[in-house]
């Protein structure tokens, strides 16, 4: 047990027993040394909840589980989450969209040093400036050392992208949209993708078909990134979640630089 | 929309915003007409893909 992970633990415990919230969302330890997420509602079993690198999802996407009352006349659920600096932006995405309040959430922060998928440095880390969230009700501290990359605007392969021609950058992305499997897995990962009905799975109209073909895959992610401008908090939750391993930042950021 | 459409390498000649008024019938003929023109002169998006790509990973999977 790691300085952080008893940290966690004691705010978790602290949280639970005053009935702060309800629950607590963090993760816990999987079979093969692999993390997932975890949601403990009871005090004996806040020991489970620990912090590693390769915890890269964003949790903040389970609050829409729980931002309605479970039944009539209840309250809606309190709940705390352990969160790193980006998922903290989605929370901040998700108050502005007047999807959560923030009195209902408690916000275990977590120093973060970098996480990792498929045991590789994630992209969005490499050039990330905010190792401290900007909101928090407990920080805890992190026990790596906190390198914090130097001031590049995180933009370089998209700008490098940007001189290829066209046929390179269509071949670059047929290949890699071809090894999607449409499992939506992103979009399930996503804090910002909560539609009710998602236009790719919508039957009236129906705009996409189910095609396990590169134009209707296209579409799909394109039709993400283009609903995600402006929004998305380059958490990485989505690159994360693919099984596939595409490089499904490299949409999102291209929006954000034309934007921004 | 353009230019991430450029940025997947679909050319952006392939989408035209307009905005039509309802009681402009003509007009939304001719928008309608002149795109769809335009994008039988560009004609197909050609997409080469090697259909056995997945066939080499699947070997690797398996082996």
């Amino acid at each position: 047990m790691t300085k952080m992970d008893e940290g966690i633990r004691a705010a978790a415990r602290k949280l639970l027993e005053e009935s702060k919230v309800s629950a607590v969302i963090g993760y816990e330890l999987a079979d093969k040394g692999r993390v997932r997420p975890v949601v403990i509602e009871r005090t004996e079993d806040v020991d489970r909840l620990i912090w590693n690198e390769d915890c890269n999802l964003n949790l903040v996407n389970y609050l829409h589980q729980r931002k309605m009352p479970a039944g009539k006349d209840q309250p809606i659920p309190k709940t705390a989450l352990v969160i790193r600096p980006c998922d903290v932006r989605a929370v901040n995405l998700l108050i502005s969209e007047q999807q959560i309040k923030r009195e209902n959430l408690r916000i275990i922060g977590i120093q973060c040093a970098g996480t990792r998928i498929n045991k590789k440095a994630r992209i969005t880390c490499s050039f990330c400036q905010e190792r401290i969230p900007v909101d928090y009700d407990i920080l805890v501290e992190s026990d790596k050392p906190i390198v914090i990359p130097a001031e590049s605007d995180g933009f370089t392969d998209i700008q490098e992208m940007e001189n290829w021609n066209s046929e390179e950058r269509l071949a670059y992305w047929t290949e890699e949209f071809d090894r999607c499997i449409r499992c939506y897995a992103c979009r399930q990962a996503c804090p910002g993708c909560y539609c009710f009905e998602c236009v790719a799975e919508q039957v009236d109209p129906h705009w996409t078909s189910i095609a396990m073909e590169v134009p209707e895959k296209m579409f799909f992610h394109v039709m993400r990134a283009y609903h995600l401008a402006g929004r998305c908090v380059l958490c990485g939750a989505c690159e994360a979640a693919c099984p596939m391993n595409i490089p499904l930042s490299k949409l999102n950021r291209k929006v954000a630089r034309d934007i921004l | 929309m353009h230019k991430l459409m450029d940025f997947i390498g679909v050319e952006s000649d392939r989408l035209y915003i307009d905005w039509v008024s309802a009681s402009e019938g003509k007009r939304f003929a001719e928008v309608v007409t002149n795109f769809t023109q335009k994008v039988r002169e560009i004609g197909h998006l050609v997409i080469e893909r090697d259909p056995h790509a997945l066939d080499v990973k699947l070997d690797e999977v398996t082996a």
